[in-house]
């Protein structure tokens, strides 16, 4: 076969040139999130976001230019009008740094299973290695203002999740029968129409473990957790010690609650969800958000090589020798006269 | 075709590999696991071909003390203690949590202090695959004495830049084969090797990557030569064999043995000087072993990737695989996603390589299916084997109601060998040059994409808190 060959266009050289640049230039200039609490799916609300009890997010920012959160929220209830308020706070401090609100449109994708809600502020210049809180609540006191919630995150694997029901149990003791899919469990969550805040007055949890329908004599889990917020239409945790035998054993749960408490079941039981797993038994529960800061060349290059080492260079290296060899193979055989 | 340009291809396949050998980091191919963890009990000296029947009542007991996957794999290796299973998924747990792999993953809860893999997702497992692979992989550790997962890991991950390699020279040999044209050649290659999906399993340990190397070989056995002598058929019979003990995904691949068989004793210019009854023999052997491989294998499988337990699963499977949803699915599983598929490239992209594989796809049909003088009686039959083996093996996938890419793998060497024929056939001169430049430019781009846009960026600046 002849050897005689033309040499590449310009344009195919240019045309190279262009195609091996696109990924480098969305690896280095594409955004990403400083910070980012991930959960697939968003599954657990954590009720109704009010004026008087907004929900509360502490997180470290690594970067400078601290301008945006994104915070996932979803409508329980339709409105053009309403409006939130976003605060970030020093965390060490306590001292209010940003606030910024938002409402009509920015909340009319927030149907169904939820979206990103983006508060942007002025950037805050010294923002890289501090950390913040923010918190996000209703601007309209009452029912006006009561539309949205925030969704969180429990760090876990999720177990049995019996679905939010049709009615609400206006018990203040309710008892229901839960069989444990998975062993380590350590936290139950439910969903409750409304457990309200009282002085002093505290949610509390009991698992009786069964055998063969009967209750074992030991108490296997007895939990108080403080109400920091009041629930309304949302997902209340209780967090204990992982129970590593917890696998196919029966437990009959217990709850006390709050005069006006109201769970939330179907004809079977209480609405509920399980998580198991991992040594760390509390403080679990985030909410879901993102945020975002300036983030310079120099910054991106110097995480990528901190988090990747030497092997992004000789992955690159490797990578690039690779398609220059056929792209030498590719313009010799195209250009290859005797096959035209 | 020159040496040089032979040469020039397996190193820039090895390179290729290389690269996303070094920058997918341990435990990100999706399943990884598992398979080490099936190849691990390898290791220590088990077989894995034997697999004890259990009574529907024992297998309730069990699992009401013991977690689905360690009641499957004692299943497999009943001298396997629980102990030793539940101390070796720790290990595997504890370097995935060092790698901070829920950092990567989004929906994998946090590892730390986990010992057992329903922590990280319940109920999964690949003990219930067939052996073949884990049979090397396994003994490939054992001979190298290693000892942690995480050393397997790695000889898997060697293993599947071996296999990348070979994929890309048995398209080489299949391509000079069907194509008197380098370029035709050179365009399959380079489709395999900068495809990213494809790329992207040189670094993972996954048995799909056997699957495809033995699929490639049948391709290889039934292409590479003329005429028809029981030596090739024992092969290709062979061959086939072989894919189906790596992944049941392969099945598509009995038809390819089939097919060259029925060609080469009857339909090839040199069958045509045999007797009938030679060439029926030729024929109907082959075709009965085959057949009744197929039915006792199918059998024997608990998860037939086509067979339905009933009519009603079946009708249930047909109705999901023809919706959108499911063929979005696929057409995004099969172009990109990363971080055991969490994260998807965008919809815009998909949408768009779904409608340049759909044109691709509509030009090559028409070309092979069309009246056409070019190319030639044999090459356009090889050609149509290379259509059908893909359009079955799509089949297969849409029977199975299982929308993931990689279990069109196996039909790879012959969709590359598909994208070769657009720089052969009718085009020629200075158009199929373009077809090779213009493909090559837009595999390029992708590949540059998906690299550093998708998976390293992913993998290494997008970290979940």
């Amino acid at each position: 076969m002849s050897s005689t060959s033309r040499q590449p266009s310009h344009a195919a050289k240019l045309g190279l040139l262009l195609a091996l640049a696109i990924g480098p230039a969305f690896l280095l200039l594409r955004p990403a999130p400083d910070t980012e609490i991930r959960d697939i799916p968003w599954r657990a609300h954590k009720g109704v976001l009010q004026a008087d009890f907004p929900a509360r997010q502490t997180f470290h920012c690594d970067s400078n230019g601290l301008r945006q959160i994104d915070v996932a929220l979803v409508a329980l209830t339709p409105s053009s009008d309403a409006e939130l308020e976003l605060v970030l706070w020093d965390e060490n401090t306590g001292v209010p740094l940003r606030s910024v609100r938002i409402h009509g449109g920015a909340l009319g994708q927030t149907g169904g299973g939820g979206a990103w809600v983006p508060f942007d502020f002025e950037p805050l210049e010294d923002s890289a290695d501090r950390t913040f809180a923010f918190t996000v609540a209703a601007v309209q006191p009452g029912a006006a203002g009561g539309h949205f919630s925030v969704f969180q995150r429990y760090r876990g694997q999720l177990g049995r999740h019996v679905l939010w029901g049709d009615r609400s149990l206006p018990v203040v003791r309710p008892k229901g029968q839960f069989q444990s899919p998975l062993g380590n469990l350590s936290a139950l969550a439910f969903a409750f129409a409304e457990l309200p805040l009282k002085e002093g007055a505290k949610a509390k949890l009991r698992l009786l473990e069964m055998v063969d329908g009967e209750l074992v004599d030991d108490v296997t889990v007895q939990v108080e957790s403080d109400i920091d917020l009041p629930v309304f239409s949302g997902w209340f945790f209780f967090e204990f010690e992982a129970i590593p035998d917890s696998r196919g054993k029966t437990y009959q749960i217990e709850l006390d609650l709050p005069e006006g408490s109201r769970v939330v079941g179907d004809e079977h039981g209480m609405s509920l969800m399980s998580f198991h797993g991992g040594a760390e038994a509390r403080g679990r529960v985030d909410l879901v958000f993102r945020s975002w800061a300036d983030r310079d060349l120099l910054t991106r290059v110097t995480r990528l090589h901190k988090r990747a080492g030497t092997r992004l260079w000789l992955g690159a290296a490797a990578w690039l020798t690779s398609i220059l060899l056929l792209a030498r193979i590719v313009f010799q055989t195209a250009g290859n006269k005797s096959e035209a | 075709m020159e040496s040089n340009i032979r040469r020039g291809l397996f190193w820039a396949a090895l390179l290729h590999g290389l690269a996303y050998c070094l920058l997918l980091p341990a435990w990100m191919g999706e399943d990884e696991p598992w398979h080490v963890e099936y190849a691990s009990y390898v290791v220590d000296g088990h077989g894995p071909f034997g697999v004890e029947s259990v009574s529907k009542e024992k297998w309730e007991a069990d699992l009401a003390v013991a977690t689905y996957r360690q009641v499957q794999i004692q299943r497999r290796f009943p001298s396997i203690s629980a102990e030793a299973i539940e101390g070796r998924q720790a290990q595997i747990v504890s370097s995935m949590a060092r790698e901070n792999f829920s950092g990567r993953v989004d929906w994998a809860p946090p590892l730390e202090g986990a010992v057992e893999f329903d922590s990280l997702a319940p109920n999964f497992s690949a003990i219930h695959q067939p052996p073949l692979y884990y049979f090397l992989l396994g003994n490939l550790g054992r001979g190298l004495g290693l000892d942690t997962p995480r050393e397997i890991l790695f000889a898997g991950r060697a293993l599947s830049l071996v296999a990348f390699v070979i994929v890309a020279m048995l398209i080489l040999g299949i391509g000079q084969r069907v194509f008197p044209s380098d370029r035709a050649t050179v365009l399959a290659v380079l489709f395999a090797i900068l495809l990213p999906m494809h790329a992207r399993h040189s670094s993972v340990v996954n048995n799909d990557v056997l699957a495809k190397v033995l699929c490639a070989g049948v391709l290889f056995a039934s292409l590479y030569a003329t005429g028809y002598s029981w030596r090739r058929v024992g092969a290709v019979l062979v061959l086939s064999a072989l894919a189906l003990a790596a992944k049941p995904t392969a099945a598509a691949v009995a038809g390819v043995a089939v097919l060259f068989a029925v060609y080469s004793a009857w339909g090839s210019p040199l069958a045509s000087k045999q007797k009938t009854l030679t060439r029926a023999l030729r024929i109907g052997l082959p075709l009965l072993v085959v057949a009744s491989s197929a039915a006792l294998y199918l059998g024997s499988l608990d998860h037939g990737p086509v067979v339905s337990n009933t009519w009603h699963n079946f009708a249930d499977r047909l109705q999901g695989s023809f919706s959108p949803k499911f063929l979005l699915e696929l057409l995004g599983t099969s172009v990109g996603r990363f971080n055991w598929q969490s994260r998807p490239i965008s919809p815009a992209l998909v949408g768009l390589l779904g409608a340049g594989i759909g044109v691709l796809g509509v030009v090559i049909g028409k070309r092979l299916l069309g009246a056409t003088s070019e190319p030639g009686r044999g090459s356009r039959f090889l050609l149509r084997v290379c259509l059908l083996f893909s359009l079955a093996q799509l089949a297969l996938v849409v029977l199975r109601g299982v929308p993931i890419g990689r279990y069109l793998a196996p039909a790879l060497p012959a969709i590359a060998i598909l994208v070769g024929s657009l720089a052969w056939g009718e085009a020629r001169g200075h158009s199929s040059s373009r077809w090779v430049i213009g493909i090559f430019l837009v595999l390029v781009a992708f590949s540059s994409y998906f690299l550093w846009g998708g998976l390293v960026f992913n993998q290494y600046v997008v970290l979940g808190a």
